[in-house]
């Protein structure tokens, strides 16, 4: 039996910024991944944005709480950061809940910039009312991950790969926790499994997140030589977002309507293609959708039209590969948008807390509750 | 198996309204046809507010189509063909779209694809046209249109066509919704075709529906492709201006003999048909005013409620 000050659930950003918090301040730390390594899933698989609050105009406490830990993040994690592109927002002039005018407006009122550039200049006629310059980033995940792990390194946190987790316990002033080859406790845990969240809340006993589940796949692509330094992201409806991909050199591509290719409204994630993947994946316990043999078919034919339909013919892309991931989103942020981080302390003494954020700059939101008064 | 397949992504947007009993049948054979013959395509129902049973139909029927893109939208009232059809093109992605002005399939689905193939000889907008489809009002307006118009090509009853993205992208750079988009597609430069057909005589009567909205769309088009409306307006206006000048010598000569009480029918008739002529110039003035205020503000022209995409 291992005993810690506090065990941490998933080795993504979240997991493992909470393991190097924790170990800063003295606490001694075992993360618990249920992947052979870290970073495999949502933290590596996603559009690699690190948000400025440009997404969210139907939500301006979204947003600014985005900015606010834009210029933080960015310098913190620097050194996985690109910055040297245009990162074009754009309007759709059909079918958009947000017109030129009012993304204006919205950007004026969240103090975030947006220049005015000719909508012709980028899209095909008539396609887009507006188009803005604005200030957003990349990340970088593989960079962000090897710091993580040599600063790690540094510490006596211990990280396990592999671990299939098969029960959660209360054991007086600790939590007790199983799996197949070992057991720890701890008075602190950490839930950060992202799309396992729930499974988790289930083994300990406590009320799960309400979520959709989204199946979701990025697109990267190989673009031509006068679109590197170019991101598109068309907005506020049915469009999509072709922008670089960390330092990969690739861009990856997202539609709003193609990306989430099945949707589970279960507690935890059911969908039929765990009937195909020979068990890796169950609805108790989520695999890695970008490893799964039974993963969809790419929705490239459909993505790609779709940004051809808007983009002018002298942006190319060409497919280069796709990555899965499976996508929790809260039940709640449909109408607005928003996406709020959600931090639940299911119980003190010990302590059970869990996070949920679909974005990483708001992983600064975890300091309050990790801190040790 | 893929070899034999259109390389092109095809959309296929069908308009539909008050079509309960037309809708799954249509979709299932136009899905069947579009498996078979195309690698990348999507469906487009558009709903035009119906009030009977056409949406759950369509859902249950777009859940039944294996391995096909369905989209949904359904508008928030019932705002007539034209509307309905530019909010289902402006969503659709596909090189080459397939417009369906109803869901009643009164041919043979190979014809969807003998339209589509048309386009490989270099017409951009390819329609399919019903022979026997010869409803009055209709020869009426199209008469009247095509002698006034001087459009490039002659427009008639159509019931789909597929029109390729240079089209589409050519109405959008006028910068303006397409109000008529036959008389549109016929007059914008590119190469047009028409493939005539006998349909099946049993459905003929089916596939009219939403009058008024097709009434207000012909008086609209001829006003804004024709000068029909003008000329009879100058018309009307000269007719009353002669009128008006009899009764003014009239008046004097009625006057100068003092039989003013003998008039008085002559006088009613030329009031009532002076005003008869005031109000049919007004209605004239108004419909023109509309369209210019339409065109002068560019509204969102449609109105969406929902989109919903089902695929499987």
């Amino acid at each position: 039996m291992k005993r810690c000050d506090k065990i941490i659930i998933g080795a993504g950003l979240y997991g493992l910024y909470a393991a190097l918090f924790c170990a800063r301040q003295g606490d001694s730390v075992l993360v618990l991944e249920c992947e052979e390594g870290p970073f495999r899933r949502a933290t590596y698989v996603n559009q690699a944005r690190v948000h400025m609050g440009y997404h969210y105009p139907r939500s301006l406490s979204t947003a600014l709480k985005s900015k606010g830990y834009f210029d933080r993040f960015v310098r913190d994690y620097d050194f996985c950061i690109l910055k040297d592109f245009h990162q074009i927002y754009a309007t759709g002039a059909r079918y958009s809940w947000t017109s030129a005018e009012q993304f204006r407006r919205f950007c004026r009122n969240a103090e975030i910039r947006c220049e005015d550039l000719a909508p012709s200049r980028y899209f095909k006629p008539g396609l887009c009312d507006g188009a803005f310059l604005t200030k957003e980033y990349t990340y970088d995940a593989a960079i962000l991950r090897d710091y993580f792990l040599e600063q790690l390194g540094q510490t006596d946190v211990e990280l396990r790969y592999g671990v299939k987790l098969s029960g959660i316990r209360r054991e007086g002033d600790c939590w007790e926790l199983d799996w197949g080859e070992g057991r720890a406790r701890a008075p602190f845990v950490l839930n950060a499994a992202y799309a396992g969240v729930n499974q988790i809340q289930r083994m300990a006993g406590f009320e799960p997140f309400r979520i959709k589940y989204e199946l979701c796949e990025i697109i990267l692509c190989d673009v031509s030589e006068n679109f590197r330094e170019i991101g598109f992201t068309v907005m506020d409806g049915p469009f999509f977002s072709i922008m670089p991909f960390g330092r990969t050199g690739l861009h990856s591509l997202t539609s709003v309507t193609f990306t989430p290719h099945m949707t589970s409204y279960d507690s935890e994630p059911v969908f039929p293609c765990q009937s195909r993947d020979g068990n890796l994946c169950v609805p108790g316990r989520l695999g890695n959708c970008n490893d799964c043999p039974a993963r969809p078919e790419s929705a490239w034919p459909y993505m790609s039209s779709l940004a051809r339909k808007y983009l002018r013919e002298e942006y190319a892309f060409r497919y280069a590969g796709s990555l899965f991931s499976m996508k929790p989103i809260l039940m709640a942020s449909e109408v607005d948008d928003s996406r709020p981080t959600v931090i639940r302390e299911n119980s003190r003494e010990p302590a059970f807390v869990s996070v949920l954020s679909g974005k990483i700059n708001t992983v600064y939101d975890l300091d309050e509750v990790l801190r040790n008064e | 198996m893929n070899d034999h397949k259109e390389e092109s992504f095809v959309s296929a947007i069908v308009y539909l309204h008050d079509h309960q009993d037309f809708a799954a049948p249509f979709l299932h054979r136009l899905a069947g046809l579009l498996r078979e013959h195309f690698l990348n395509y999507e469906i487009i129902c558009v709903d035009d507010g119906s009030t009977d049973d056409t949406l759950p139909r369509l859902r249950q029927a777009a859940r039944e189509a294996e391995g096909c893109m369905v989209s949904i939208v359904k508008l928030n009232s019932c705002q007539g063909y034209e509307a309905a059809m530019n909010a289902g093109t402006d969503l659709a992605i596909g090189d080459y779209l397939f417009e369906f002005d109803s869901p009643v399939m009164d041919y043979d689905p190979a014809l969807i694809l003998q339209v589509y193939r048309k386009t490989g000889e270099g017409y951009d907008i390819v329609s399919a046209s019903n022979r026997l489809y010869k409803r009055a009002s209709s020869r009426l307006f199209y008469n009247i249109f095509n002698k006034n118009a001087k459009l490039q090509y002659a427009i008639g009853s159509e019931s789909f066509r597929v029109v390729s993205r240079r089209a589409v992208n050519k109405a959008a750079s006028l910068g303006r919704s397409v109000r008529y988009r036959k008389a549109f597609y016929a007059n914008c430069g590119l190469k047009t075709c028409r493939i005539s057909y006998d349909g099946d005589r049993a459905l003929l009567r089916s596939r009219d529906s939403n009058a008024g909205h097709r009434a207000d769309t012909a008086a609209a088009s001829l006003i804004l492709f024709t000068d029909v409306a003008y000329k009879a307006s100058i018309g009307i206006a000269l007719f009353m201006m002669l009128a008006t000048v009899f009764m003014a010598v009239y008046a004097l000569v009625v006057f100068i003999s003092r039989r003013a009480i003998e008039g008085f029918t002559t006088t009613m008739l030329v009031m009532t048909g002076s005003f008869f002529g005031v109000f049919a110039l007004m209605a004239v003035i108004i419909k023109y005013l509309s369209v210019i205020v339409e065109m002068v503000f560019e509204k969102q022209e449609y109105r969406v409620e929902s989109v919903e995409k089902i695929s499987k």
